[in-house]
């Protein structure tokens, strides 16, 4: 019977989940370890609770996968693959909690998540113009006319082929 | 819950570490979430999508432009970041050489260089054909554009989409090219295929050219090699006209490859793979069948002959650079790797032919000098050939057996003489034929000289073969002794010392009582024999001694110190078994020596001749039977003389002698000596005397002085008694070799020992006369 401990959200939402699914993120494992080996109760709390039981979810199905592979050079050598059905249909969701799930990944290290959100969000920008970008991003264009100037210039070849 | 409050990373309203550090310091904390997302994503994504992100905002192109995020695909490209190009050069910067350009302004910049100029040829293939019109040029692109995929390792099916149609692309124009060279080539036009091969050689088609150049090679019909002109020549003539053709067509091609191909492609190797296994190998292996058929003498001679006019083509074999190192050391090899199954095979095969036809030949002799019954009594003296003779006859032998590592023809021709040589002294040599064949010898000595030549011609070669062949020509040696040494000289000394066991001397006293007149015939033949064999055995023995120094210790097959190399041990083995079965001939034919003596002293000698009627004719001078008795003894004390060692040839004179001496003592206390027949005894004694002088073996002196003296003391008076008695006191005057007890039984055979006896045992003992008196 594995060991459980209980991940509690910032608005107070506790989950109960086996030590290996709290273990693959890398922040609470480190956590985990500098308390020692009789601890329960962990606190998550910037993540909301809606976030966290997504995350979970994610862990729960991944528990066995092995470790991630990360070494000095970490995400630069890292080797893309296919990105599983299951994890496609896991981020099948709103724009607002696929970024809420990548920044999770990003603050819970949690590596594999991560990259799978990354690469789907990179896979939403691929065929967009900057502007469709922006617009879909709700980032405003700061760009001086000079700086528009020069990246015109720059990716003139690209317009080319 | 205390304990995590410190643990927990201060987050604020958004997320600590979202953003990577190399984000300048000013943007943290301040992003939106899409911007954040974005910046994380950047590090997922392939290059395309990060140039877009760089056109987005102006925190998302601070990342998008970073130095480090753009060394990383630097370094993937390969490109020396060390090397800073010019912006001055930036025109003459090209597709073929942007890569080796350098870093320009910043990493950003360098890689949206690349891309600009090779990228669009990785991002669409078509335009590779459209841009150059040179397959040169093209092929060059395309290994150029591929290195770009490294951009892309975000997005594997991309990457795989555009690997996938520059590989087609390559493919077309490599097929192109191959069709090309192909054309040229039927065409015999060699003008422009030296970029063909090049262009070849930068898309990975190298194999497939020499594959396709090398089924175009057009070797000369293998089984038109075996008969030149309809008429089928000795194999080696066809095998050195047919070398000589095919190393011709090496050379040419040798200097077309080198044409053609330079040192690009490895090419002339597979030349000269195909033409051993087409074409050489074909011809060896009929030409080595065709002699086998012939017989394994002819294939024994061949295989080595081959393999020395194969390597004299060699010899000839021009160089190409195309090989890439020495030419003739690579065919070597390869004529070694051929041709090393047949050697092995000669190998084998030779040395079981050797042991088959020498154990053959042996076993044959054995038998026809076993059928022929009564070999002795068929021997007749004259036999025995003359001591002139002989020695000429031991000399050419020795002469032809030494012989040195001269020319094969020379030799033969030395064996050939020496045979006729043979012939006329074999019926001289009778005697020694029945116990040993100097022609068989001779005959089996040559037969493994041959072979074990031919097993040398193979002993420098490296690894295996070479170790095969220096033991082979060893175990021919082995085989050799063994069959000349246990079995053929066995056979004879065994014969011979049966001979001498069995020899009785009265069966054959007629033959010797015949033979008073004259000195030289006075002989015990199975004796003479015998000392015939040790002449020939000894000869035989420095033989192979020099057998073994000539054909393996000089050539360096055998270490002649290596005493557990079976060659030297052999060797070793076969001397001392030469050496016992000498001792125990010699041992015994002195015992026969010795039994006829004493035959003869027994039957020859008479009694009158030490005590003569009164009143008969003094005679003067030996008696017959001490005639006959050193006649005997000097034509077998000779015997060995040069044919054996200087010690042994002493030890036998000085047993013989001293033998003779213990026989003449039995023989004169078996007489009665009168003071007449003293002189007699006295001219005997002298006549025995002046025979060990001549032996020169001074320890025998003594011996015959004393009995010299003895003889003197039959001449004294009986009336001088007491002069006996003094005389045969004084040891010193017998050479301290008798007792005065043994003198007594000397002076006893005098006739009137009843009358001096009183007085004689007086001197002796100082009593006796007082009791008779």
């Amino acid at each position: 019977m594995s060991r459980k401990v209980r991940l509690t959200s910032a608005d107070n939402v506790t989950y109960e989940v086996d030590i290996e699914v709290a273990e693959k993120s890398m922040l609470l494992k480190n956590m985990m370890e500098d308390i020692g080996d009789d601890v329960t109760d962990v606190p998550v709390p910037n993540v909301q609770a809606n976030v966290l039981k997504k995350v979970i979810e994610y862990c729960e199905h991944h528990k066995n996968d092995p470790a991630y592979v990360s070494s000095d050079e970490g995400i630069a050598r890292a080797k893309a693959t296919e990105i599983s059905q299951w994890d496609q249909k896991f981020l099948q969701v709103d724009q607002e909690m696929l970024f809420e799930i990548i920044l999770t990944a990003n603050y819970l290290d949690i590596r594999p998540l991560l990259e799978v959100g990354c690469r789907t969000v990179a896979n939403m920008i691929k065929n967009k113009s900057p502007e469709e970008i922006r617009k879909t991003f709700n980032i405003e264009n700061d760009f001086t006319p000079e700086e528009e100037a020069q990246i015109r210039r720059e990716h003139e070849w690209a317009q080319d082929r | 819950m205390d304990t995590f409050a410190a643990l927990i990373p201060d987050a604020g309203p958004v997320l600590v570490a979202a953003v990577p550090t190399r984000l300048a310091p000013q943007f943290n904390g301040a992003l939106s979430k899409g911007t954040q997302v974005l910046a994380l994503a950047m590090d997922y994504s392939e290059v395309d999508v990060v140039l877009k992100l760089a056109q987005v905002s102006r925190p998302l192109r601070a990342l998008a432009t970073h130095e480090n995020f753009w060394s990383q695909y630097l370094d993937k490209l390969g490109v020396d970041v060390s090397n800073r190009s010019n912006p001055d050069i930036l025109d003459t910067t090209t597709a073929f050489n942007v890569l080796d350009a350098g870093y320009y302004e910043s990493a950003y910049s360098t890689v949206l260089r690349i891309m600009r100029l090779v990228g669009i040829y990785y991002e669409n293939s078509e335009l590779i054909t459209k841009d150059f019109a040179n397959p040169a040029d093209q092929a060059r692109i395309i290994v150029l554009a591929k290195k770009l995929s490294c951009l892309d390792e975000w997005a594997p099916a991309d990457q795989q989409r555009k690997l996938e149609n520059l590989y087609n692309t390559g493919e077309t124009l490599k097929q192109n090219a191959l069709d090309e060279f192909q054309a040229k080539v039927d065409a015999g036009n060699r003008a422009g295929l030296t970029p063909l091969v090049e262009l070849l050689v930068m898309l990975h088609a190298g194999d497939k050219l020499v594959k396709f150049y090398l089924s175009k090679l057009e070797l000369p019909e293998p089984v038109s090699l075996l008969e030149i002109d309809g008429v089928s020549l000795p194999a080696l003539e066809r095998l050195q006209t047919r070398a000589t053709e095919v190393t011709n067509y090496l050379n040419s091609k040798a200097k077309e490859i080198d044409e053609i191909f330079g040192s690009r492609l490895p090419v002339y190797q597979g030349v000269l793979e195909k033409v051993f296994e087409e074409n050489i190998m074909m011809l060896v292996n009929s030409l080595c069948q065709e002699e086998k058929e012939t017989g394994p003498e002819e294939y024994f001679a061949f295989v080595p002959q081959c393999y020395h006019v194969l390597n004299k083509q060699i010899d000839r074999l021009e160089p190409c650079q195309n090989v890439g190192g020495d030419v003739q050391n690579k065919a070597r090899k390869l004529l070694q790797t051929y041709m090393e199954v047949e050697i092995e095979t000669f190998l084998d095969q030779q040395s079981e032919s050797f042991l088959e036809l020498a154990n053959g030949k042996v076993s044959q002799w054995a038998t026809k000098i076993a059928e022929q019954e009564h070999i002795y009594e068929q021997i007749t003296l004259q036999n025995v050939p003359g001591s002139q003779e002989k020695s000429n006859f031991l000399r050419s032998f020795k002469k032809v057996l030494m012989i040195g590592g001269d020319a094969d023809t020379k030799q033969e021709n030395s064996i050939t003489e020496f045979e006729t040589q043979a012939k006329v002294m074999d019926s001289k040599l009778k005697g020694i034929e029945t116990l040993f064949s100097l022609e068989l010898t001779l005959s089996i000595i040559a037969v493994a000289r041959t072979a074990i030549r031919r097993a040398r011609e193979f002993a420098n070669l490296s690894g295996p073969l070479g170790q095969s062949a220096k033991k082979r020509a060893e175990e021919l040696f082995v085989d050799l002794v063994g069959i000349i040494g246990d079995k053929h000289i066995y056979l004879g000394f065994q014969s011979a010392l049966n001979t001498l066991n069995q020899y009785d001397p009265k069966k054959y006293g007629r033959l010797v009582a015949s033979g008073e007149g004259g000195d030289d015939i006075m002989t015990v033949e199975p004796l003479a024999i015998f000392a015939e064999l040790v002449n020939i055995g000894d000869l035989i023995q420095q033989t192979i001694h020099m057998f073994f120094e000539q054909e393996l210790a000089a050539p360096k097959i055998v270490d002649r110190h290596d005493f557990v190399a079976p060659s030297v041990n052999t060797k070793r083995r076969f001397e001392q078994m030469l050496d016992k079965w000498v001792a125990d001939g010699l041992s015994r034919g002195i015992d026969v020596l010795i039994e006829q003596i004493d035959f003869v002293l027994m039957t020859v000698q008479l009694a009158s001749d030490y005590n003569p009627l009164p009143g008969s004719p003094p005679e003067v001078g030996a008696t017959g039977a001490a005639k006959q008795v050193i006649s005997l003894v000097k034509s077998h004390v000779y015997l060995l003389v040069g044919s054996t060692e200087k010690s042994v040839l002493d030890v036998f004179q000085q047993e013989v002698g001293l033998r003779l001496y213990h026989s003449l003592c039995k023989h004169i206390k078996r007489q009665t000596i009168s003071q007449e027949g003293a002189i007699r005894l006295i001219s005997d004694m002298n006549y025995y005397y002046e025979f060990i002088l001549s032996l020169r073996q001074r320890q025998l002196y003594p011996y015959y002085e004393a009995l010299k003296q003895i003889s003197q003391l039959f001449l004294i008076d009986s009336a001088d008694g007491r002069q006996i008695g003094v005389a045969i006191s004084d040891m010193s005057r017998f050479k301290c070799v008798l007792s005065s007890d043994e003198l007594v039984e000397f002076v006893r055979r005098r006739r009137d020992w009843p009358v001096v006896k009183p007085k004689v045992e007086r001197v002796l003992y100082g009593f006796g006369e007082c009791i008779i008196s």
